[in-house]
């Protein structure tokens, strides 16, 4: 991009010009310093700039949010058609039914049909869907039996296929979920979540399970749970009341205590809530849900306390934040690797 | 945030015409609640946008086979949502021509982010420029609307609204022409000169 390309330009030209809008909407390092260079080499445009960014930044639409019984009624239509639409290369985990399948074709120089039907049942047995989402994202997922999961960033989740036949409903979870479960009248299908070595056993209700650094956390918002190590011998069951937390250390201990659960929830909405959290913790945070690594130049650095409630939040905007707070200086490295200093 | 890039969405694409169920999911909850949020802007009636989002998303299902790979995921679902919500707009009125209703659609409104201007201008200015913005034809709001609340480019936007490049851009430059005509018989934009935001 030449400068001179602009010299000419009026504010409706500025306001048609994609690198303008990137700048004024999305400014980065790069757009940054183009404009802010620009602007110092012609300082007779800086009436039609300064319109352009005004009348740029003053338009802004009302968001209509879809009802969230809308958005699971028409999930629960779609989800119905998939069955028969996607009837075959559906995302499982195949393991299983691969080595079953090499010992079928064993059997199949004996009998084809035998094979082939053994074949069918594996696969009706194990259906396991996984989701996952990215780093910085969070996904809403709907179950088969209508119940609601919001899986945090860079996190997995595999379920079952939550069939009748199969009894119960299972789910196995990577990094950090919030759990709305659809209770189960008859109570012929108990709920449970597996995190690392955690059983939880759900008996209608909202949570949220924290796994992402193999320690994990269970934070009770309504209902009842009741949670095993099934790595202790013991297999002591525990129940939680609302508005517990429960987290997991190395070994057998285990510490309870009472929470504000919302303060748990909040990255549901995008929102971080840090509450006397150390730079170190802060850190790891950013590492497990953004991918994004944060050096510390300052040994002394990483004890800092950090305090901040952050909406619509990412790691940029934590980032800022830390950097305002203790004054220090934040250098980007690269894509993914941040350094903080004195 | 928009952290999810178009790449991103054009690989889910492709996962999705490979026949990953897990990734129609993720076009589903990725892109429902915006074609709801576009649908409401150009119909009042919400049976009448939610159908439609069922609609594409079903469209999707049955024509697995047949779709080809896009690159901008967004722009394409925003298209066949538009001409679907035509076709069902113009069922709906059996004797009016399939046009987008005239009123109130598409209405732009002053940032309320921008609190520096809500503290700092009367009412009467901010009515005012409300006025402005209404005034404009309802296709000049939607390509705007397009332009500065989707970002997409001008091509997408042409795409979506079914006519070329250059008309985009004349109707994107004539609506800012048309809110500085309106607009310039009071001293807002040296108002809201002083309130720019710095960008970072």
């Amino acid at each position: 991009m030449e400068w001179k390309d602009y010299a000419d330009f009026t504010v409706a030209d500025f306001l048609a010009d994609d690198f303008f809008m990137e700048w004024v909407l999305r400014p980065n390092d790069e757009n940054q310093v183009f404009w802010q260079d620009w602007q110092q080499h012609y300082p007779e445009k800086q009436a039609i700039i300064t319109e352009a960014k005004a009348m740029l930044l003053s338009l802004e639409y009302n968001r209509h949010n879809m009802p969230a019984e809308s958005y699971d009624r028409i999930w629960h239509a779609l989800h119905d058609k998939m069955g028969n639409a996607m009837p075959e290369t559906m995302h499982y985990d195949r393991s299983h039914h691969r080595r079953r399948w090499r010992k079928a074709a064993i059997f199949s120089g004996v009998c084809g049909m035998l094979a082939l039907g053994a074949f069918w049942l594996f696969k009706q047995q194990d259906k396991r869907a996984v989701y996952t989402s990215q780093f910085g994202e969070n996904r809403r997922l709907l179950l088969p039996d209508s119940s609601i999961v919001i899986l945090g960033p860079h996190s997995a989740l595999k379920a079952t296929a939550f069939s009748r036949k199969a009894g119960a409903r299972e789910v196995w979870l990577d990094g950090e979920a919030y759990f709305m479960i659809k209770p189960d009248p008859h109570n012929a299908q108990p709920f449970m979540v597996h995190a690392g070595k955690l059983d939880i056993e759900v008996l209608g209700t909202e949570f949220n399970v924290n796994n992402y650094n193999g320690r994990p956390q269970v934070v009770l918002h309504s209902g009842r749970v009741a949670l095993r190590d099934n790595s202790s011998r013991k297999k002591e069951r525990i129940v939680m009341e609302p508005g517990e937390l429960i987290e997991y250390s190395t070994g057998n201990h285990y510490t309870r205590k009472k929470v504000t659960t919302e303060k748990y929830l909040a990255w549901v909405n995008h929102t971080l809530v840090f509450d006397n959290a150390s730079l170190e913790e802060v850190a790891a945070q950013l590492q497990n849900k953004y991918g994004i690594q944060v050096l510390f130049a300052d040994s002394t650095l990483p004890r800092e306390q950090f305090s901040a409630t952050l909406e619509q939040a990412d790691h940029t905007v934590v980032l800022k934040a830390i950097k305002e707070a203790f004054g220090i200086q934040l250098t980007q490295q690269d894509d993914h690797t941040f350094l903080l200093s004195r | 945030m928009a952290l999810r890039s178009w790449e991103g969405d054009s690989a889910t694409w492709q996962l999705f015409l490979e026949g990953n169920r897990d990734a129609f999911a993720t076009l589903y909850a990725s892109f429902a609640p915006l074609l709801y949020n576009y649908g409401c802007k150009q119909c009042a009636d919400p049976r009448l946008v939610e159908d439609c989002i069922q609609d594409v998303f079903e469209y999707l299902l049955d024509h697995r086979t047949r779709l080809s790979p896009v690159d901008n995921v967004r722009a394409y679902l925003l298209k066949a949502y538009r001409r679907a919500l035509l076709r069902k707009i113009s069922n709906v009125r059996k004797n009016i021509p399939a046009a987008l209703p005239d009123d109130a659609c598409f209405e732009a409104v002053i940032s309320p982010e921008s609190a520096l201007i809500a503290r700092q201008s009367n009412l009467h200015r901010r009515e005012k420029v409300k006025h402005a913005l209404r005034e404009l034809p309802p296709r000049m709001k939607e390509a705007l609307f397009l332009r500065f609340y989707e970002n997409l480019s001008f091509d997408d936007i042409a795409a979506i609204m079914d006519i070329d490049q250059r008309s985009v851009y004349k109707m994107i430059y004539k609506a800012f022409d048309k809110l500085r005509q309106q607009l310039a018989d009071f001293p807002l934009w040296t108002l809201l000169a002083l309130l720019v935001r710095l960008p970072g």
